[in-house]
């Protein structure tokens, strides 16, 4: 079976993730802010009445933080070792093949942030997330 | 008879809701500015206010101290809880008091600490009231908490 990537858009960025660990992508809900969350994490959300973290991507690439009272219109349920995650979407712009693309890796100094790879697709770059670097990466 | 074991009383502060045990409450009141006594510091260091119940000073203590809330401002507070604390009661200043409800309603929530910040929980737990997270407010630890601050 081929394995796909999903293309989605946070603010002015796109982003790509494997679509194996997405459990499902769904309309924002509720959101609840907590006090001294680590950063890049934004807020909890329930899913299937367990509280979740939603992983806030524009904190963690340097863009300007959306705030839980105007949150993006969608929620990636990301599967991680760490348990489910949240990712905010503006729009989920495609599910490709990941065949119909290419992943480069990046070098050692160019990698930040828990990116480690970009998807390459009909020309254009999108950063390559794999949650579990991503969360092993959050500041503390 | 009503059964009050396992009740919980929910509050909003800063946007953040609360569930707080009824065994740790001793009184909700109204009009906290205006019963505000000037602060002696010697009495309570961690204490942002006084005011006077039932004939003997108690501290006001500021929860977000430990939980990075913005300083309350007790001149436009309304609403208060008296809690039970370790020698004295103390008063909590609150957004608003939604109500007392029955234990079924909540349940309780594991939540991992690398959530936060710190290698510890600012608070025990959450529960789960009516599809929202609460945070546990248990009034001893919260207490001590804030006087070691």
């Amino acid at each position: 079976m081929t394995s796909k990537v999903a293309l989605f858009l946070l603010g002015a960025k796109k982003y790509a993730l494997p679509v194996e660990g997405v459990l499902r992508i769904q309309a924002m809900g509720r959101l609840f802010p907590l006090p001294k969350l680590r950063q890049g994490v934004s807020a909890v959300f329930l899913a299937h009445g367990e509280v979740a973290p939603l992983l806030d991507l524009a904190v963690l690439f340097g863009d300007t933080a959306w705030t839980v009272g105007h949150a993006p219109d969608f929620l990636v349920l990301y599967g991680s070792e760490a348990g489910c995650v949240g990712l905010p979407a503006d729009k989920v712009l495609q599910v490709v093949d990941r065949e119909q693309g290419q992943v480069q890796e990046l070098a050692g100094e160019q990698r930040r942030d828990g990116i480690d790879a970009y998807f390459f697709y009909q020309g254009e770059g999108f950063p390559l997330l794999f949650v579990d670097a991503l969360l092993a990466a959050l500041p503390s | 008879m009503i059964d009050s074991t396992g009740m919980k009383l929910v509050f909003r502060l800063h946007g953040v809701g609360f569930a707080l045990p009824l065994g740790d409450l001793i009184e909700v009141g109204e009009g906290l500015s205006d019963l505000l006594r000037p602060v002696v510091a010697a009495k309570a260091s961690a204490a942002v206010g006084m005011i006077e119940h039932r004939g003997v000073e108690i501290p006001i203590l500021d929860l977000g101290a430990c939980l990075d809330f913005a300083a309350v401002d007790l001149a436009g507070v309304d609403d208060f809880l008296v809690l039970a604390g370790a020698d004295h009661p103390w008063v909590l200043a609150v957004d608003q008091v939604v109500g007392v409800f029955p234990a079924p309603e909540f349940t309780l929530l594991p939540v991992p600490v690398w959530y936060f910040r710190e290698r510890q929980r600012p608070f025990r737990g959450l529960t789960v009231w009516r599809e929202e997270p609460l945070i546990l407010c248990e009034a001893l630890p919260f207490e001590q908490m804030l006087v070691a601050q």
